[in-house]
């Protein structure tokens, strides 16, 4: 979240598209009802009508996968007409910048497309260049050759007409949704995974920042895109590099073609190469030294070639390319879309390692309903670990606020928290490596790990908050860490945690509030800094003074030389003013320092550093395109209405495993099917579906299909019916609602139907797995699957029992 | 009106603000040390309202209708309802009761014997 769960209390608007926040994060609405109190409006764009939907002010219906098409429409309507917020997106956006003369779109694809390769050349996505290396600006909105005017001729395709046609929803509905985002501010997005999971969600959620910038929503109390996390520590597990690209605090994972710090850094910039160096030291100590670049080497370094995803694995296992699997807290069982081939794949493993509360779907695949275990020769082990109350640490929300928390009992048995079963195995491994001299094992034997067994996660959070080297103190923030090797941080996200010598996630101060707010300063610790409300700085204007005086988050003091305010200022320095080219980054984290309504490829450098080649820092560019457009979903009812010869997304590599991936068409499977989780169950079902007073309340899988499909199949709620796609079908009870409706979409009728994928054989509540339907392309940037749209076949079983 | 009238409390539920995610009904089993029960979904008419009837083991159940609203754009609204004892006043089910199971106390509650 840019912003924060209370933080949604100050909202006038929400726009919650791709989330069923009231089933999914059920707690949020404690502050969305709050802010309907004092009059917002809550809009709720989604194919199937929810308890979300319920709750909100205005429902709109739209096709699984459009979203793009929808929310073009309403970004062009709000350029059209000029309703946007001009003096902060003239000033706090990339607007006024000169985009690169050849930058174009043309016929579905933007410049630099190969279609060999599906890959974009991405040199004329950038800007045109000062003699400091610096985007030129114009002084106009309305000069043909700057980023706005791009945008502007880029959306004047996605007239209202367009987005409806495309969408399904009506263009009456698509511009009282653009009036009511104009009309009520400050107004937050809210998201999940049906924005994300899709083939274009990288671009999905592109649009809400475009939109939110046009609209000054970005820095502000009740203002943000506002990614709804799925599970608690979700966010800290993103932040603590669960993702395979990544490291700790969203650090590009070093590649093949960057063998040294330095190459590293020409793509990166030595902004964030400084926090490479203190991750570095927080796990090589003494043995990272300037000389050694830190130990960069040791660091394994993942092939461009490679899919390195979780669909990855399972296709690189079916190949007989992984050997060996350790499977912590996911059960791709259950979870993984197109399960044939995931199970194909777990099937050729010679070994599994699963470290779970429960025997899962995951670790008892090889005797699963239907097979023979003796055709399966994967060596399985099952460790058991420890539930959330039975070990202590940090979760992270939504909000980024990270949170101690305490162990309540002892685990069970034999079973061990997560990082005792870690540790464990860590000093086995390192032991069994000791006499090698073997350069691949000398990462493991370099790195420091010597945490005690009292106080052990404390310690670890401890390395991650970091260290002054020189004085073996915790930091008091980002700002402490330096470049030489002197101080340490396992992620520099959360640089400053034991601020003072103190753990601050500790703290629990739920009175103070002195914005009124709902900021909390002395509750938890959240980052960056404590920092509530990211890209702050965008709240105020050229002269660092609130745009709404009214409702002050921070601001500049021009008595005091600094930045101040109820949260912590998100500027570079605290005490450059706007006087300075610091005292203007509102979006510091991007090299231009402003919100970007093109994400152009650029690299900011400085003009008084000491080495030319190395950039200060480089804007991230997502592959397939720097401005979000439509395209249809892979498996896809219709055609695409702007540009009929690029249907998909031209990033799009799909199948990757020939015979294990087919793509359905309408003629056979004439329906959308949209799957999600539920309030009942939480993902894979694996803990939920054991607890029998969730399990009395959602039973068993359904299929909800609209009344009129359900007439013209005779099918009736109750009654057995087969969905199957492409891939492969399940048989599950129909229900027949009101809520589900057909969509008139170019010119066609397009039915979606909806079914929760919670669902496996194990555990006390079992039922088919959804999965085995759903499709495994992915996006070419994220690597989420399009589980919110494929197609499918409905039909009645005969004799299938009604209830 | 029984002279314990002065002496009761009452509890409001503001239905307009219930979201249907069905937490209270989870409680209520885990206070009051309940089972769960075996259910089947779905039937029509229902929606998620699981389990169907207030019993011994399931004290309190939220309804799920989808009830006409010309006004709303699908021409329906959602609504949700608590259903539990309501401890009236005059409780019908305790003078209904054949075998006067069901009793109103003094302070309160209506109570079943077991």
């Amino acid at each position: 979240m840019n912003n924060h769960w209370v933080d949604l209390k100050n909202s006038k608007v929400f726009l919650i598209e791709g989330s069923n926040a009231a089933e999914n994060h059920v707690m949020s609405m404690k502050w969305i009802r709050k802010a309907q109190e004092n009059g917002a409006i809550i809009i709720h764009v989604d194919p199937r009508y929810t308890r979300t939907s319920a709750a909100a002010d205005i429902y709109a219906r739209i096709r699984a996968g459009a979203d793009i098409a929808f929310l073009g429409a309403v970004i062009n309507y709000i350029l059209e007409h000029k309703l946007y917020d001009e003096p902060y997106v003239k000033l706090h956006t990339n607007a006024l910048m000169l985009a690169h003369q050849e930058f174009g779109f043309e016929d579905g694809v933007f410049s630099g497309y190969d279609e060999a390769t599906r890959h974009y050349e991405i040199a004329s996505w950038g800007y045109q260049l000062d003699g400091n290396r610096k985007p030129k600006k114009t002084k106009s909105l309305d000069d043909p050759h700057c980023v706005f005017a791009q945008l502007k001729k880029h959306y004047s395709r996605y007239t209202l007409e367009m987005g409806s046609q495309i969408s399904g929803i009506p263009v009456e509905t698509i511009k009282k949704i653009a009036d009511t985002l104009v009309n009520n501010k400050p107004g937050t997005v809210m998201y999940a995974l049906g924005m994300t999971q899709h083939t274009v969600g990288v671009q999905n959620i592109r649009c809400y920042g475009v939109l939110q910038l046009l609209l000054g929503n970005i820095g502000v109390p009740g203002g943000g895109v506002n990614a709804l996390r799925g599970e608690p520590n979700v966010q800290g597990a993103c932040d603590m590099a669960v993702l395979n690209g990544y490291l700790p605090g969203y650090l590009s994972y070093p590649a093949h073609n960057e063998p040294t710090l330095e190459a590293w850094t020409k793509n990166y910039g030595t902004f964030r190469a400084k926090f490479l160096v203190n991750n570095m030291k927080a796990w090589f100590g003494d043995n990272a030294t300037a000389e050694n670049d830190f130990g960069y080497a040791w660091l394994p370094k993942r092939s461009l070639k490679l899919n390195h995803t979780v669909y990855g694995f399972f296709e690189s296992a079916y190949k007989g390319d992984l050997k060996m699997l350790y499977v912590i807290g996911q059960n791709p069982m259950v979870t993984n879309a197109n399960l044939s081939l995931t199970f194909e794949g777990m099937s050729k493993l010679e070994t599994l390692v699963v470290h779970e509360l429960w025997e899962t779907e995951t670790a008892s695949f090889w005797h699963r309903p239907g097979v023979d275990p003796k055709t399966i020769q994967t060596e399985v082990f099952l460790l058991p670990a420890a539930y959330f109350m039975e070990k202590d640490g940090t979760i992270t929300g939504s909000g980024r606020m990270v949170q101690w928390r305490y162990k309540a009992v002892n685990p069970p048995g034999e079973a061990k928290s997560d990082l005792e079963i870690l540790d464990t195995l860590f000093h086995k491994v390192r032991d069994l490596y000791k006499d090698s001299i073997d350069p691949k094992d000398q990462p493991i034997k370099a790195a420091v790990w010597n945490y005690p067994k009292e106080g052990m996660s404390e310690a670890v959070l401890k390395e991650i908050g970091g260290f002054d080297l020189k004085t073996g103190l915790p930091v008091n923030g980002i700002a402490d860490l330096q470049a030489d090797g002197s101080t340490s941080s396992g992620a520099w996200i959360y640089a400053g945690l034991f601020k003072g010598g103190k753990n601050l996630t500790k703290r629990r101060d739920s009175k103070t509030d002195p914005s009124g707010l709902g900021i909390y300063p002395g509750f938890a610790w959240t980052w960056p800094g404590n920092m509530h409300i990211l890209y702050n700085r965008a709240s105020c204007d050229e002269k660092g003074q609130p745009f709404d005086p009214k409702h002050k988050l921070v601001w500049w003091d021009a008595e005091a030389k600094k930045w101040t305010g109820f949260d912590t200022p998100d500027v570079p320095v605290p005490t450059d003013g706007p006087d300075t080219p610091n005292g203007q980054r509102a979006f510091r984290m991007n090299g231009e320092g402003v919100g970007r309504l093109l994400a152009a490829s650029y690299k900011d450098y400085d003009p008084k550093a000491a080495n030319k080649e190395l950039p200060r820092d480089s804007s991230y560019v997502p592959k397939d395109g720097p401005m979000p457009e439509f395209y249809e979903p892979v498996e896809s009812p219709t055609h695409n209405a702007l540009h009929p010869e690029v249907k998909n997304n031209p990033c799009l590599k799909y199948p990757r495993v020939k015979g294990m991936q087919p793509i359905g068409t309408k003629e056979e499977f004439p329906y959308v099917l949209m799957t999600s989780s539920l309030a009942e169950h939480w993902c894979a079902g694996s803990t939920t579906r054991n607890v029998p007073w969730l399990s009395e309340l959602f039973p068993e899988p359904v299929v909800e299909l609209p009344e009129k499909l359900a007439k013209q199949l005779g099918i009736q709620t109750g009654d057995m019916v087969k969905v199957h796609s492409a891939r492969g079908g399940i048989t599950v009870k129909a229900e027949v609602t009101r809520r589900m409706q057909a969509l008139q979409i170019n010119g066609h009728e397009v039915t979606t139907v909806w079914m929760p994928y919670n669902w496996g054989f194990k555990g006390l509540n079992t039922g088919p797995s959804t999965n085995y339907i759903t499709i495994d392309a992915t996006d070419p940037g994220a690597g989420t699957q399009e589980t919110k749209a494929c197609l499918v076949n409905v039909t009645r079983v005969e004799g299938g029992n009604r209830a | 009106m029984p002279d314990h009238a002065a002496l009761n409390r009452a509890t409001l539920i503001d239905t307009t603000k219930c979201i249907g995610c069905r937490s209270c009904q989870v409680s209520c089993k885990a206070w009051n040390d309940l089972p769960g029960v075996t259910t089947q979904a779905p039937a029509a008419g229902m929606g998620f309202q699981e389990p169907r009837l207030l019993s011994s083991k399931t004290y309190v159940v939220i309804t799920d209708k989808l009830v006409g609203d010309p006004e709303s754009s699908e021409g329906f609204r959602q609504i949700f309802a608590k259903r539990q004892c309501m401890h009236c006043e005059e409780p019908a089910c305790a003078s209904a009761c054949p075998v006067t199971a069901l009793h109103k106390l003094d302070d309160g509650p209506v109570v079943y014997s077991k």
